[in-house]
Parts: C-alpha cells; structure tokens; sequence
C-alpha cells in the first residue's frame, strides 16, 4: 500500500493539471474585447464610446458621394447599411472597429470599398467629446446572408483587446427583398 | 579520470580501470553517437526528397490555395494600371496577373498579396504585386469572405525589356493552425509553395509595347 502513494499523488497532479489546462478559458478570450451588450435603437454605453444602431438596410447597389463625385458601387453580394448615432463622452476618438458577425461567426470587415464616402463611418471621422454623430456603417456580405441576423461591433479600436466593445444583436427579419439601388446620402439626410 | 594520476595513486589495478561497466558506458556512449550520426542523415535525406519540382497548377480553374481559391486568366504588360492611369513612375511597364480571388477564411482580409509571386526574373521588377479591384478600377482593400472578385495584381519594371513568355508564378499557402503555441489564437502560419503556374504574356490593346 505505501508503494502506491506516491503513484496516486503523481496521478492526482496529472488529473488536476490537465483539468486546468482544459478549463483555462483562451489567451485570446481572456485579453479579449470588453463586451457591451444592446438591442437596435438603444443607445449602448461602452464607457467613452456610446452608439445608437439603428434598423439595417439590404441593397444590390449603393451610390454616394465621395470626394466631390458621385461613385457607384455593385457587389458580388449584397451590401449591408447600418444607420449609426454615436458620442463620446470624455475623449476625442474614432470607431476604428467595425465588424459585422453572421449567424455562424464569419466577421465582415466594414467595407473598405466605400472608405471615401463622405456619410459613411470610417476612420477618417473624428469624434469629439459633446458633438453627437450621425453615420452609415456599409457591410458586404454574401447574399445568402440577406435576412439581417447577425450582430454588430463596434469599437474605438480595430482589434479590440482589453477594449470596449458594443455588441449590438439582431434578430433574423423576414427577408425583404434587397433595394435595388439605395442612395446613401439620401438615407442619411433622413436620419 | 581513468588515466589519472589519482587512479594510479589509489593503487588500483588494470583491471579495474577498465572493468566491464566502463567499457558499457563508452559502448553506450559510441551508440549514442552513431544514432545521432543516422538521425540527422536521415533527415538530410528527408529533406533532399521534399525538394521535387512544385507541380504546374491549371490555369482557369480553382485552385484552393490555403486562405485563398485563386483562378488564374491571362496576363498582360501594359503601360497602363487597371485604374486607367499611366504607370506613374516614368520609364516603367507593369505586368499584370488577372486572378479572381475568394477569401476562404472566416475573416476579411488582403493576404493575397502573398499568395502569389512573380517567378520569372525580370531586372528591377517591384518585390511585392499591387493589387486592383476590377470591379471598382481601382485599389483593392480587403477582399471579404465568400465572395468571389476579379483583380488585378500589378509588378512594374523598367520599360525595354525582353521578357521571357510563358511567365511563371509562384502559388503560395498557409497552412491552419486552430491554435497556435503561444496565445492559442487561430493562426495561418508556414507559408509555402503549392506550385507554379506558366501564362503565355499577352500585350495589352491600345496601350504598351
């Protein structure tokens, strides 16, 4: 019996060692984004960054104006407009971080293909502390994804870790038909 | 420690010196070394026989590529970008690579840059392709995942040169790793080549040579 206790203690250590290394949560979640929950049209506070998302829009093609021209831009899929209010509270910053996750966790960039669009939120737009904005955040996915489900991020910094981070969910819709051209100045002037 | 003069000293005999159990040791030892010898000329071999001529990957079809499904079309030199402007630097052509390009991966990403490389030596040619997106003319951002485009890589060089046709490319991959050793972060690491691909060299209408 006195042989096997030594036996039993390197047994034990190995069982508590491989039950920590199974538990242990990834280095990638534990320096991870800060999460905030919302829902559209509520305004989610993520500390300094607050944002406001509103009801997206589905369309084959979208025109806007970027620098002093009007530009027209198709898609393989379709594009994905979300109407976003944002502040900041205490510091200037931009929303570097914009990412569209589908259903089964693919993440879509912000397009980068509208970069210029003088209504579209890119990193460009500065915010400032006490001046409220108002942009369209513009998405390309594939058109199977077309019935909105899915949630937004959104962030102060393109990778966030250690960072805030608003997680606005949204539920699968019934699939409207996407607009066959939606002008994004025309959207925007009607927020 | 068997020749030394402390052995001599302690007035132990020949035969101790070199008892049996020494004499293991160095066998031991000697058979170490032999196996280590056999290790690492084994994996010279091993190596040696990775090093067999990449394969010629098809033009027009899909080519799954790691993060990317690439199908070569044709390519062209011009003296002209795909945006429609003249290659800025003065003196310079460009060859161009028509690929259409799907991202694989879950996430947006312009790491098409490099996957594929000009193989064929062309004197001053840029290191690294520029990129155009066909369908807008004009520089290509990140390509999102499950859409496939149309794009344009761009290598200049300076003008006057004979280049050899057919020109060659090197298809490069990355290899999946769910996890990677040190965050334990999804990873496309080890880039290396699939293949080549052989394109005859057209010359673009209305513009270059």
């Amino acid at each position: 019996m006195k042989r096997f206790g030594p036996i039993a203690i390197i047994l034990i250590g190995l069982l508590v060692l491989a039950g920590m290394r199974w538990t242990m949560p990834r280095y990638e979640r534990i320096t991870g984004p800060i999460a905030f929950a919302g829902k559209p049209d509520a305004w989610v506070d993520t500390g300094n960054l607050a944002v406001r998302a509103g009801p997206p829009q589905l369309a084959r093609t979208i025109r806007f104006k970027a620098l002093g021209k009007v530009e027209e831009r198709t898609s393989a899929g379709i594009w994905l407009v979300v109407p976003v209010r944002s502040r900041v509270d205490h510091a200037t910053a931009h929303v570097y971080g914009r990412i569209w996750v589908t259903p089964d966790g693919r993440r879509y960039r912000a397009s980068g293909r509208v970069e210029d669009g003088d209504v579209v939120l890119t990193g460009t737009k500065t915010l400032q502390p006490g001046l409220e904005r108002k942009d369209l955040v513009v998405f390309e996915l594939p058109a199977e994804l077309a019935n909105g489900e899915g949630a937004l991020l959104l962030s102060e910094e393109r990778d966030p870790q250690l960072t805030a981070q608003a997680r606005i969910t949204y539920p699968a819709a019934v699939p409207a038909s996407p607009a066959k051209l939606l002008d994004l100045d025309e959207l925007h002037a009607k927020l | 420690m068997i020749f030394s003069d402390k052995s001599f000293k302690e007035g132990r005999s020949l035969a101790t010196i070199f008892s049996l159990k020494e004499w293991r040791t160095r066998a031991t030892a000697g058979v170490g070394g032999i196996a280590a010898i056999i290790a690492s000329w084994g994996i010279g071999l091993f190596e040696e026989r990775d090093q067999r001529p990449p394969p010629t990957l098809s033009v027009g079809h899909p080519i799954p590529a790691g993060e990317w499904s690439l199908r070569f079309e044709r390519v062209i030199r011009s003296d002209r970008l795909p945006d429609g402007t003249m290659v800025s630097r003065s003196g310079r052509e460009a060859i161009i690579l028509y690929v259409q390009a799907t991202n694989r991966t879950t996430r947006s990403s312009n790491s098409l840059l490099q996957a594929v490389a000009l193989a064929t030596p062309v004197k001053g040619v840029d290191a690294r392709p520029t990129a155009y997106l066909m369908r807008d003319h004009a520089i290509m951002t990140d390509l999102q995942p499950g859409l496939p485009e149309e794009v344009a890589l761009v290598w200049t060089y300076p003008a006057g040169q004979r280049i050899a046709s057919p020109l060659r490319f090197d298809v490069m991959a990355s290899n999946f790793k769910p996890q990677d050793n040190l965050y334990a972060q999804p990873l496309w690491t080890d880039t290396h080549k699939i293949g080549v691909v052989d394109l005859p060299l057209q010359t673009a209408q209305g513009g270059g040579l």
